[in-house]
């Protein structure tokens, strides 16, 4: 029997603030979906978990486990540290397994000292049977019952989490296929007996050797066979050395490879897209520059010498300038035919005269008074100051150069100045357009980013390990070819050495029948049989399980990738020359599929997963819960689709933590693809419960608050 | 007087502004990054914002004279030094297009003595300070009330704009 969940709750916990009551999810049999957008706790939930039953939480900065001993400060509620100085932090989970419900509850206390947070952890496990509640205080004794809810070696692969996802289940390596097998089968017993069946070989040779030389003391001919068997046993014992040395060499670029390629698509993915947000970031900068270029010569433009937009609307002044210049220079030609007019005629006073008549006061012409400034004498006065030819101008000052350059200076503007309007409207749209094409090229980069993101990308982009992970592949696949070649030479020594010594085995047999030597010839010989006989049978379980582990895998990988409009192919477990398993995807005519999205090969990890998981148990469904927090983006919505339908027949009870259900712009938070699901799991085609969870406001990852809402209980 | 001369007591006259405008016109003509974040907006020499101010005055149709009573106004520098020169001489013909409301026609100016010409030219620079320092007092009020608007690198722009349609 194995354990199902009731319920998982939080208390101050990452983003999960305030008490267990406010933090709850409790769940079914079936699946259990809770659906997150980034950064709205779906990895702290998940580290919830691990921290329950395993002490370690993942940081995804570090990319590994650590203890919590070393992250409990990280773990705590960044809002609760801000604004509290004494606290406590937890999670609890209930579960049954038998009919008896434990409720496991670790937390630390917080009290901050003199800017000093002082922690006290505690672990404390309940077990209720029959209504009666019982503390269970031997730690060895809580250890035992948290076990329960995954036994330690399913925990590989009841517990998935990002990128561990494609590393999970690891046949290529000897303790990855040994630590599988066991799972499966628990052969342990069986290979025992079969490496102490070696060391009987081993010992009874020896004891044969002995028994023939003391037989045959005086024989040097049988004493030089001996010997040369002898030799020729030391040269396959260092070469059996040298092969161990070079198939765990093998091995080493085998598990490098391996996990290599399950990165190398995301790896070869995070450098394409590095290179398009590099790219779109130098587009982007360059639109920008040219937009700032823009916008800070708009006040250039305003001053500008053809068409500034400073005088937008004001053409018309020129008009009114021009026309009262016109006016001026009629004026001041009439000005001059008057003054020409006014020549007197002969017999007219000189000026002598009129300055006399001036200072008399009478006028000399018409015999009449002139009194000072008098109509009269201001006549005689202006008589006096006439000009006295057309080239003596009487005017005191000329300003029609002043007047004139002015005009020269701005008449180009009546025509310029209606232009300015259309000038400054197509300036404003180029700048709009730059705005909407940065705008469209930042979109770009943001889905590039995501798409790296996806790809298990890190913020720092600069990041050069991916460039690394393809050479660090491209070495390993040279090690694995030459450590192969090498294998195949000394097994090739190993053979033709045997064979002498068979050969040599067959002349000493002739030549003696000591009896004590047929003694421990017959022993050593029911030893090798003996030795043959586990090991024989040790291989065909391992082939067994390896061939049912294949159809199994298959099963559940034509089931995920069922309408996909690319084939998938089909899984392959070819057996190693170093007794280990190579899984790959193979098409119809069984060539080896490569370069298939991540997703592929995703799901050829889940469907090996899902097959061991199967394959432990017959028939029957996993017993325990099974919890993902692993990206499911790189599915796609099939095999989104056809997850939620096989995942209930494999696991009688699973915890899928998932963002690609999610859409903030709808109201309920899902996309059409969650809205299906939600409606399938209301109907009853889906068994379980279904959680949405929110930020109840925005904050900074320090203080973010995250709430849920449940949708389906 | 040859118009060489007039030119020359023109060019030399140096307008003046109020200083409670010291500031503002500082900020928007070399100062604006610290407001704005950024530089854009800015004028880059005081003698184009003066122009600009003398624009809004003229287009509001409003003048705000320098009197006794204005502490220490602040001296700009000589119209001969204004540039682009074609706005300077357009701000001329602005002012000499409304010459005759001050009191001096063009053709009077033919007439008139030295003294009566240095007395034009004093008015003629009174004018442009006129409309500048209404123009000034314009701005003042848009960069006491919404300083926020400055960050549009448009601003000057729509200002003008907006004084087209009203």
């Amino acid at each position: 029997m194995g354990a199902i969940i009731e319920s998982i709750s939080f208390k101050n916990f990452y983003n999960y603030y305030g008490n267990y009551k406010n933090n709850i999810y409790r769940f079914k049999r079936g699946i259990n979906i809770i659906n997150a957008d980034n950064n709205m706790g779906k990895s702290k939930f998940y580290n919830g978990v691990l921290w329950i039953v395993q002490d370690q939480v993942y940081d995804a900065d570090l990319k590994r486990l650590r203890s919590v001993d070393e992250s409990y400060i990280l773990m705590a509620s960044g809002k609760a540290k801000n604004e509290e100085h004494k606290f406590t932090m937890g999670v609890k989970i209930v579960f049954y397994e038998q009919e008896i419900k434990y409720t496991v509850l670790k937390e630390v206390k917080f009290q901050k000292d003199n800017n000093t947070w002082n922690l006290l952890p505690s672990f404390n496990l309940l077990q209720t049977e029959d209504n009666k509640d019982i503390s269970i205080l031997d730690i060895k004794e809580k250890e035992k019952i948290v076990d329960k809810l995954i036994p330690e070696e399913l925990k590989r692969y009841a517990l998935l989490q990002g990128e561990s996802l494609e590393e999970l289940v690891d046949l290529s390596s000897k303790s990855g296929l040994a630590s599988t097998i066991e799972t499966l089968v628990g052969i342990n017993t069986l290979i025992n007996a079969y490496e102490t069946s070696s060391n009987f070989v081993k010992r009874s040779s020896k004891d044969l050797a002995d028994a023939e030389k003391a037989a045959n003391a005086e024989n040097q001919k049988v004493l030089e066979l001996l010997q040369k068997k002898e030799g020729l046993e030391k040269r396959i014992e260092n070469a059996q050395d040298c092969l161990e040395k070079y198939q765990h060499e093998l091995e080493e670029a085998e598990n490098t490879k391996q996990t290599l390629e399950a990165h190398l698509m995301n790896a070869k993915k995070r450098e394409q897209y590095k290179s398009v947000m590099d790219k779109l970031e130098y587009q982007i900068n360059e639109k920008k520059k040219k937009k700032d270029n823009l916008e800070k010569s708009i006040t250039t433009e305003m001053f500008s010498d053809d068409y500034p937009w400073l005088l937008t609307g004001m053409g018309e002044y020129i008009l009114d300038y021009s026309s009262s210049r016109i006016e001026l220079v009629k004026q001041t030609v009439k000005r001059d035919w008057i003054s020409e007019a006014i020549m007197l005629p002969k017999g007219s006073p000189d000026s002598q005269s009129l300055r006399e008549m001036l200072e008399e006061g009478y006028c000399r012409v018409c015999g009449r008074s002139a009194k000072r400034d008098s109509e009269a004498w201001l006549h005689i006065k202006k008589v006096l100051e006439r000009p006295t030819s057309k080239e003596e101008n009487p005017r005191k000052n000329d300003f029609s150069d002043f007047f004139s350059n002015i005009q020269i200076e701005t008449s180009p503007f009546v025509q310029n100045l209606e232009k300015v309007g259309e000038i400054i409207k197509n300036y404003r749209q180029d700048i709009l357009d730059l705005d909407m094409q940065i705008k469209i090229l930042e979109e770009e980069k943001e889905g590039a980013e995501l798409e790296f993101i996806n790809a298990g990308g890190i913020n720092n982009k600069d990041d050069s390990s991916d460039s690394k992970t393809i050479s660090d592949f491209t070495y390993a696949g040279r090690t694995i070819d030459q450590k192969t070649e090498d294998i195949n030479k000394v097994k090739e020594n190993i053979s033709l050495w045997e064979r002498e010594i068979k050969s040599i085995e067959n002349k000493l047999t002739d030549k003696h029948s000591d009896e004590n030597v047929n003694k421990h010839r017959h022993v050593n010989s029911m030893m090798k049989q003996l030795e043959l006989l586990f090991k024989n049978t040790k291989e065909r379980i391992f082939n067994e399980i390896i061939a049912a582990l294949e159809k199994n895998a298959n099963e559940k990988y034509k089931e995920l990738t069922y309408g996909n409009l690319t084939s998938g192919g089909k899984l392959e477990f070819k057996k190693q020359t170093d007794g280990t398993v190579l899984v790959s995807i193979r098409d119809v005519n069984n060539n080896k599929i490569t370069g298939l999205g991540t997703g592929f090969q995703r799901m050829k990890q889940l469907s090996i997963v899902m097959a061991i998981i199967s394959s432990k148990i017959g028939n029957k469904q996993f017993d325990f819960p099974f919890i993902s927090d692993a990206p499911f983006s790189e599915f796609g919505n099939n095999f989104i689709n056809n997850f939620f339908i096989v995942a209930p027949k494999v696991f009688t009870q699973s915890i899928i933590l998932i963002k690609e259900l999610y859409d903030p712009r709808t109201e309920n938070f899902l996309n059409n693809l969650g809205d299906q699901i939600l409606e399938k799991m209301k109907k009853g085609d889906i068994p379980g419960t279904f959680y949405v969870n929110v930020i109840k406001e925005k904050a900074d990852t320090a203080n973010l608050v995250t709430d849920n809402k449940c949708y389906k209980l | 007087m040859k118009s060489v001369e007039l030119r020359d007591l023109i060019n030399q006259k140096r307008p003046l502004y109020k200083k409670e405008y010291r500031d503002m016109i500082e900020a928007i003509s070399i100062k604006g990054d610290r407001t704005r974040g950024g530089t854009h907006s800015t004028f880059g020499a005081f003698y184009r914002t003066y122009m600009y101010a003398f624009i809004i005055g003229y287009k509001l149709g409003k003048q705000n004279f320098i009197t006794a009573e204005d502490k220490s106004p602040v001296e700009f520098a000589p119209i001969g030094q204004w540039q682009p020169v074609r706005i300077r001489e357009f701000i001329c013909m602005l002012i000499l297009n409304k010459s005759s409301s001050f009191g001096f026609t063009w053709s009077d100016l033919e007439d008139a003595s030295e003294e009566t010409i240095n007395v034009f030219v004093t008015e003629f620079v009174n004018q442009i300070q006129g409309y500048a320092n209404a123009g000034l007092e314009y701005l003042q009020d848009k960069w006491d009330k919404d300083r926020f608007e400055f960050q549009d690198p448009f601003v000057f722009v729509n200002i003008l704009e907006d004084l087209n349609h009203t």
